[in-house]
């Protein structure tokens, strides 16, 4: 369960109030683009970082809005990089092995089943992501290495830092569907929290809760603890 | 009839030694690949006051007095073990674990030899297989490389059990179910040899210590009445060679494991090796074992790890029809509870554990005995791959043969002090 619990802050653009300058801004509308903030918290208030939180017009259309093509998935010491990956629908992601060891990495999660053999020493293959969704990814090899990439449809998203703040920048005025998914999630998929307007360049401020579920497999390689040193 | 056994060793002989050589000749990345990993173990005991099995006694502990009574300071590489690992195939591995020790009867000698096939998953639904030698999954104790416990030096008594005398030679196939919270895993095993286990159980008792036996190891007994010259049994040899195959026999185990992400994990297992019990094999007797095993791994609060489990079964040899009876039938059972708390690189803790046998024959030796150990352990880790251990451990016991077979008293104590420090690579 997921609560968007308020919808408030606005700075920047201190024009507004004045009529001269808002109807300034309403000629040059289609260049207005605000920075939505995004603070995703747990049940306890906690800040989650690698949380995805993503915005999507209301009425779906989200042909429009730039996003990277390219993404990159690295194995290095015998982990994952990032934990969490978002993507939008279409990307290509790199897989590079930068260790001197191999990595047989795989997922069957329904949003993309596929494996790659990759040799060490920097062996580098590719994958693109058609589907929206979350994609879990293992390593044959290794039982530790454990990571995700979060397939998504709108252009609108980011990934939340260990202070729990996401930034998405360059949102156009419209409504918006605003939800946040983490891997630790309780409820899978996530469910959108509500909607909000972005009505000027105004940036905004939204805080998300959400539900988590403790994991606690191992996901440092070699760790004495978890190896059994 | 030995021939199996001896196949089967031979196998895992020349498999191990292929692996040794193509490793000088490869690379890390292309295949086979081979890698090598192991540990160096370098010990100091304080032992206890019991002559150990290794010398012929009913002691306990690893490291034993030389004459009951009498503690001494033991100083001696523990262990070397080298463990390698070749990649074969994308997946299919091989491993071999050998162990050199002057203690051992071999000085070098094999604990593990296995081909391991671990296809990619591609459904939450998978499986893997092992065929080879090597130990059955039981213990949640000992997750450490080369079988050893990241908590203790000592293995609970459960565990020591398992590490002297049990080993698969055959083939294990496990079916598994990865979800979103639990991973279920079901497991099934045929196996040859392993056909006396149960003696040393039997005739010495548990014991509680890190000493695991060779594949082709002969660990001695002490010389208790009934396998004394003139005794009902006394064409047993002088010592157990437990994974010898005697009846050309296949036995089983079936197993369940459920890991629940956050929870912990809990495992089944139950294990019958269906020997022929009249059988004997160069002075080596066929026992019929079965037990079945209870594992628990989950932390409490405060950080706090708990590993526990329970394994209860029956052994017995010669089985006469009534109203004799089997000339040697002994029921057993052991429970240990351990819990575990890690501060950065230090590590404390603490296991209690029960352990019995109950003599259920009609013939006049007493293997029944009672007892309990607690264990006390702290790990410091001062660099990567360096682990210093002290350990205290504490027995208590009751075994009325004791008495009747070298007059020492059936109830004693012992207690056990060791610092270990170990390489690994
Ligand atoms: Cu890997």
């Amino acid at each position: 369960m997921m609560v968007l619990e308020s919808a408030d802050s606005t700075r920047g653009c201190k024009l507004r109030r004045l009529p001269v300058a808002a109807l300034l801004c309403l000629f040059i509308q289609p260049a207005w683009a605000a920075d939505v903030t995004v603070i995703v918290m747990s049940q306890s208030r906690a800040p989650i970082s690698d949380a995805v939180v993503t915005l999507s017009p209301t009425g779906g259309d989200v042909s429009s809005g730039e996003s990277p093509k390219h993404a990159v998935m690295v194995q290095e010491h015998q982990q994952f990089a990032p934990f969490v990956l978002p993507i939008r629908v279409g990307t290509t992601v790199e897989f590079p092995n930068r260790d001197s060891f191999r990595h047989h990495v795989y997922s069957f999660s329904p949003a993309k089943t596929f494996e790659l053999k990759l040799y060490g020493g920097g062996e580098t293959q590719t994958v693109t992501f058609d589907v929206p969704g979350a994609v879990a990814l293992g390593c044959n090899i290794h039982d530790n290495m454990l990571a995700y990439i979060y397939v998504v449809e709108t252009p609108y998203f980011a990934k939340t830092s260990s202070n729990g703040r996401a930034v998405i920048q360059g949102v156009p005025p419209g409504n918006y569907e605003i939800a946040a998914w983490h891997p630790n999630q309780k409820s899978q998929p996530s469910n959108p929290t509500g909607n909000f307007d972005v009505v000027s360049e105004n940036n905004v401020e939204k805080i998300v809760s959400i539900e988590m579920k403790r994991d606690r497999r191992p996901r440092q390689p070699g760790a004495f603890d978890e190896q059994g040193y | 009839m030995g021939s199996a056994r001896r196949h089967v060793k031979a196998v895992a002989a020349s498999a191990f030694i292929c692996a040794v050589f193509a490793a000088s000749a490869h690379g890390q990345s292309e295949l086979p690949s081979f890698s090598a990993t192991g540990l160096l173990d370098l010990r100091v005991a304080l032992t206890g006051k019991s002559v150990s099995w290794e010398d012929r006694g009913l002691g306990k502990t690893r490291f034993g007095a030389a004459t009951d009574g009498n503690n001494r300071v033991i100083a001696r590489i523990a262990e070397a073990s080298l463990i390698v690992k070749g990649d074969l195939t994308w997946d299919i591995s091989g491993v071999a674990h050998v162990i050199a020790g002057a203690q051992q009867e071999h000085p070098i000698d094999l604990v593990e030899a296995y081909l391991d096939y671990h296809p990619v998953p591609t459904s939450r639904y998978g499986i893997r297989g092992r065929a080879g030698a090597f130990f059955p999954t039981i213990s949640l104790e000992n997750t450490g490389l080369g079988w050893t416990s990241p908590f203790t030096i000592s293995s609970s008594a459960i565990n020591s059990w398992v590490g002297e005398e049990l080993r698969t030679f055959g083939a294990e196939l496990t079916a598994f179910r990865t979800g979103d919270d639990i991973d279920v895993s079901l497991t099934g095993s045929v196996y040859y040899a392993n056909d006396p286990a149960g003696t040393i159980l039997t005739w010495r008792g548990w014991a509680i210590h890190d000493r695991k036996s060779g594949i082709f190891e002969k660990i001695p007994l002490a010389p208790v009445r009934i396998i004394r010259p003139g005794g009902i049994l006394d064409n047993q040899a002088p010592y157990v060679a437990p994974l010898a195959e005697i009846d050309d026999r296949a036995g089983y185990y079936v197993g369940a494991n459920v890991e629940h992400h956050d929870f912990g994990s809990l495992h089944l297992l139950y294990y019958d090796n269906s020997a022929d019990d009249r059988e004997i094999e160069g002075g080596q007797w066929a026992w019929l074992t079965r037990f079945l095993s209870v594992g628990l791994k989950t932390e409490l609060p405060a950080n706090v790890d708990l590993v526990a489990q329970y394994l209860k079964g029956r052994t017995s040899v010669i089985t006469i029809p009534p109203p004799t009876g089997p000339i040697s039938r002994t029921h057993y059972d052991s429970l240990f509870f351990l819990v575990s708390k890690t501060w950065g690189q230090h590590r404390v803790s603490a296991r209690w554990e029960h352990f019995a046998t109950h003599d259920r024959d009609r013939f006049p030796d007493n293997n029944s005995e009672t007892g309990h150990g607690l264990t006390l352990a702290y790990v410091f880790y001062p660099v990567a791959k360096q682990r210093l251990t002290l350990e205290l451990l504490h027995v208590r016991a009751d075994r009325p043969e004791r008495t009747l077979s070298f007059n020492l008293p059936a109830k004693w104590h012992d207690t056990q002090i060791q610092a270990s420090y170990r390489f690994f690579f």
